[in-house]
């Protein structure tokens, strides 16, 4: 497992092949992520995890704010808490990158397939703002999803 | 306030933040830096280059054109009027921006009708991608008649749309109604980014659909910047610098689209325009520097700079020996840095005679 400021997979390198055509609509856009492990799912409904260094506290977090997916990093497990349940994800299979905006989040998504974008507690009050700059990273990348974004054309600088 | 004179304030915001803010990009350029052209031997005086064309079979005096940009309010129409001037005095195309206002409110044409005052201009109409999914192809047919307009630009703004308070954010079916009304329209129709680039893949979609692209690209005017100032949403300023740079466009385009080729966005200087055209663009288009001249000096301010504009191309193609534009769309060139390295990694297909160097 990775924890990365914003360097795993080098996020930053990555410039979207603007389309100047997109075929959909705004409202097309869906932004639900899934997390595969073992035989079970994990759903993002926001594309981001909230990573916390308390674990009681992420749980507690996320029976309170039941959107958004709240984590901890044990030993060589990505502990996630969703609406209180708990779901442990082999750490092996993710690189966790810290975001800062709509925009990164997308380029981590499209920067590599294992890159786990998360944001920390202090920008819990931007999640509507990186929601917003996120759905316009894949209104102009023609991506309905995650799964298209992840395949949008773009340079790597 | 009813949609018309909400769309003729906005254009009216428009100029002004062009004209008074900054609005360029702040981090990208045209990547036009990274172009060199290899010159020909030999000395030829400027006034012996020939940089004359013929565009749908009118002549032009050189592969010069003013963008489209603005109409629908009486200042609009002063500059649209002294731009035309100007631009048939010097021979060269001429665009209007959007005729959505017209088309909205039919007293509004005034603003956009600017043959009356310059009958041999060749005039480029303009209406937005998305409102063609709500007139019929008579309308805009009608709207291009009722300015006598010898072509007709598409503009597709799906980033200036994303950041505007008011944007249309539906762009479904987009590219078969451009077809649609290409294949329907008495005029040729050209299909037109407003600043942030167009790539091989939807360059793919237009081939032998429509007459021509104006890559407008990256590096000069941001129109998602423009909006910014007008937008309250201040988070949306990380897409500023969104876009592909105006070389790497021109390649793109160049790469999957057989028709014209047009370069605009950031295009300043005549080394600028002799490198687009030596990547392969028929014709280049210039947009803010027209516009601060005309508001400097009218008409005759626009005329200077259009015509001053010619002779530095023309010195510029003599300094390399370059007696046509011909000749100069045959010179050998090498692309470097990052547009080399870009223009590789999308495998873009590039005449032979442009080299890649990377580093």
């Amino acid at each position: 497992m990775q924890v990365a400021a914003s360097s795993a997979n080098d996020i930053h390198s990555i410039m979207f092949v603007h389309n100047a055509l997109p075929d959909l609509s705004m409202d097309d856009i869906n932004l639900e992520c899934s997390l595969n492990y073992g035989k079970s799912e994990l759903v993002l409904s926001f594309p981001a995890v909230v990573l916390l260094d308390d674990e009681k506290k992420a749980q507690e977090m996320s029976k309170k704010d039941k959107e958004l997916v709240f984590c901890h990093l044990s030993k060589d497990s990505i502990v996630a808490f969703s609406a209180g349940k708990e779901h442990v994800l082999p750490a092996a299979s993710y690189n966790l990158v810290q975001v800062n905006n709509g925009i990164e989040i997308a380029k981590a998504y499209r920067a590599s397939r294992s890159n786990l974008p998360f944001i920390n507690e202090s920008q819990l009050s931007k999640v509507k703002e990186f929601t917003k700059q996120l759905r316009i990273a894949m209104f102009l990348t023609n991506s309905r999803n995650i799964g298209e974004l992840r395949e949008a054309p773009a340079y790597r600088l | 306030m009813d949609e018309a004179s909400l769309t003729e304030n906005r254009k009216m915001e428009h100029i002004n933040i062009v004209l008074e803010k900054d609005t360029q990009y702040k981090e990208k350029t045209t990547f036009l830096e990274y172009v060199k052209i290899l010159p020909n031997s030999g000395s030829i005086k400027s006034d012996e280059v020939e940089l004359g064309m013929n565009l749908i079979g009118k002549e032009l005096s050189s592969p010069l054109f003013v963008s489209g940009m603005t109409g629908g309010h009486s200042v609009a129409f002063g500059i649209n009027k002294n731009i035309a001037i100007a631009a048939e005095k010097a021979g060269i195309p001429m665009g209007v921006g959007s005729q959505r206002a017209m088309v909205e409110n039919k007293q509004l044409v005034y603003s956009y009708d600017v043959k009356k005052y310059a009958p041999n201009l060749f005039l480029i109409g303009n209406i937005g991608s998305t409102k063609l999914l709500s007139y019929n192809d008579s309308r805009i047919q009608e709207m291009v008649n009722d300015i006598s307009a010898d072509m007709l630009a598409i503009h597709t703004n799906p980033g200036q749309e994303s950041v505007q308070p008011e944007g249309d954010l539906d762009f479904r079916n987009t590219k078969d109604r451009i077809v649609e009304l290409a294949s329907h329209l008495d005029k040729p129709v050209i299909v037109k980014e407003v600043g942030n680039g167009i790539s091989k893949e939807v360059a793919a979609q237009l081939d032998e659909k429509v007459f021509g692209i104006d890559v407008q690209g990256a590096g000069g005017t941001t129109w998602i910047g423009v909006e910014l100032f007008r937008n309250k949403d201040k988070s949306l300023g990380s897409f500023w610098d969104w876009g592909i740079p105006t070389a790497l466009s021109v390649l793109e385009v160049k790469s999957s689209f057989s028709g014209s080729v047009w370069a605009s966005g950031g295009i300043r200087t005549a080394s600028d325009i002799v490198k687009a055209l030596a990547l392969g663009a028929d014709l280049c288009g210039m947009a803010k520097p027209v516009i601060m001249a005309e508001r400097k000096n009218g008409a005759e301010g626009a005329y200077v700079f259009l015509s001053g504009m010619i002779n530095k191309i023309k010195e510029e193609m003599a300094d390399m020996g370059f007696g046509s534009v011909a000749e100069l769309r045959n010179a050998k060139v090498e692309i470097t840095g990052t547009l080399a390295k870009l223009a590789s990694q999308r495998k873009l297909k590039m005449d032979k005679r442009i080299g890649v160097k990377q580093v």
